[in-house]
């Protein structure tokens, strides 16, 4: 073994920390190198001092302010969140399913609230079978209605009358080669159509609840017009 | 009845401290504190500080007792603890004070050394390990210092064995070259070539 590598090996050889073909080379070159050999001597000097340098030791009250410290600790530890009672999460399967529920119904009356309002008429009707009591302007007060109301005229039976006639006149004007007919009501289109708005009467609660188209006067039939 | 290891009694008493049992946390103190401070103090430059750091590591081996993986090795764990908190505090301050030993080459008086006083070598070789670099000076101590087995000091280091073994024959090196006046000085008293002053 050469020099240089011996010095490399030295520290551990005098540690015994070589394996034993090294060891046993490293041994035989120290016995024939006068050199290597005072240089293990200063090897061995060295690791000596590092027994000799001393035990360096904590100071006598590190135990009591250690545990002083590690006091203030264990009170930090009972303010965590590990010692205080969880709280209920915010959003939860439970609380979510109505709201949504909610919020989907909300969505569907707003998308489909205007079809509603244009359902037909015979819909929108009250048929009630209780008497007139609950109208707030009864027909009697009525000036409009005053001179064509019978004596046993009722809401109700001018409601139904209503509900047939328009439901008659619907079905007859759907069918095709009926357009020029007289609404069995006995109004034409073209009276409807040409003379503006007819005369409306309406009764009224709270808002309208029907639209009772009044008769007009009847007029003379020409031969151009059919008569349903 | 077989032997307890350090190993065995070090669980049971980490065991005890997840139970909450104070008792077994001081006995672990007392056990690891000097071990702690042997090596901390010779990597800071205060006493006052390595003492703080020492108590830091133990702070957090209480906060974090549950944690520990009973497959890992107590002793290992702390001294991680211990060299994480002396290195965080080295790179904080960037304070290193040293001895320089060739200003005390240039004292005169330094080499008028009476052979009844005891050696200065062990203080000279203090001062020649805080002048290593941090990664030797940390395996030379953990080895040559605090006796650890090259295994334990690998895992400490989480470096492989050979780098542990390279690091630790490079510290020794660097510290004999360091020491070398030292040594010539004290080989020249034994063999009766230098003579104290006192004696001229």
């Amino acid at each position: 073994m050469r020099c240089q590598k011996v010095r490399s090996c030295l520290s551990a050889y005098c540690r015994d920390e070589l394996s034993g073909r090294r060891c046993v080379s490293l041994r035989e070159h120290l016995s024939t190198c006068s050199s290597c050999r005072t240089e293990e001597v200063r090897v061995r000097s060295v690791l000596s001092a590092c027994s000799e340098i001393g035990y360096m030791k904590v100071s006598g009250n590190f135990n009591a302010t250690l545990l002083n410290r590690i006091g203030h600790e264990r009170f930090k530890e009972t303010r965590t969140a590990a010692f205080l009672p969880k709280r209920a999460p915010l959003l939860t399967w439970r609380s979510l399913v109505p709201a949504l529920a909610s919020a989907t119904l909300l969505l569907l009356a707003v998308v489909y609230w205007p079809a509603l309002e244009q359902a037909p008429a015979s819909v929108q009707y009250a048929h009630s079978a209780q008497g007139d009591d609950w109208l707030t302007v009864q027909p009697s007060e009525n000036p409009n209605m005053t001179a064509s109301l019978d004596k046993d005229w009722s809401l109700r039976k001018q409601l139904s009358s209503a509900d047939r006639m328009s439901r008659l006149s619907n079905g007859m004007t759907d069918r095709s080669g009926f357009g020029n007919m007289h609404l069995a009501s006995g109004m034409d289109r073209r009276s409807a159509g040409m003379r503006g708005t007819p005369v409306i009467i309406q009764f009224y609660r709270m808002q309208p609840v029907i639209t009772i188209y009044q008769r007009s006067q009847p007029k003379s039939v020409s031969e151009d017009e059919e008569i349903f | 009845m077989a032997k307890r290891t350090e190993k065995d009694i070090d669980y049971e008493l980490m065991r005890a401290i997840q139970n909450g049992n104070m008792v077994s946390f001081n006995e672990l103190v007392d056990r690891y504190k000097n071990r702690l401070m042997n090596v901390i103090g010779r990597m800071l430059s205060s006493t006052e500080e390595a003492e703080d750091i020492v108590q830091e590591t133990f702070i957090r081996v209480y906060q974090h007792r549950q944690s520990f993986n009973f497959q890992h090795c107590l002793s290992t764990w702390i001294y991680t603890i211990a060299l994480n908190l002396a290195r965080n505090e080295l790179r904080k301050r960037k304070r290193f004070k040293f001895l320089d030993i060739s200003e005390m080459q240039g004292n005169e008086k330094e080499f008028s050394v009476d052979p009844k006083l005891p050696s200065r070598l062990p203080e000279a070789l203090n001062g020649a390990i805080k002048m290593l670099p941090e990664k030797y000076r940390t395996a030379f101590l953990l080895r040559d210092v605090q006796e650890l087995p090259y295994e334990e000091v690998a895992k400490v280091l989480d470096v492989p064995l050979g780098t542990v073994k390279s690091r630790v024959n490079r510290a020794r090196l660097i510290l004999r070259d360091k020491l070398k006046p030292r040594l010539e000085e004290q080989h020249a008293l034994s063999k009766g070539t230098l003579l104290p002053v006192s004696l001229l």
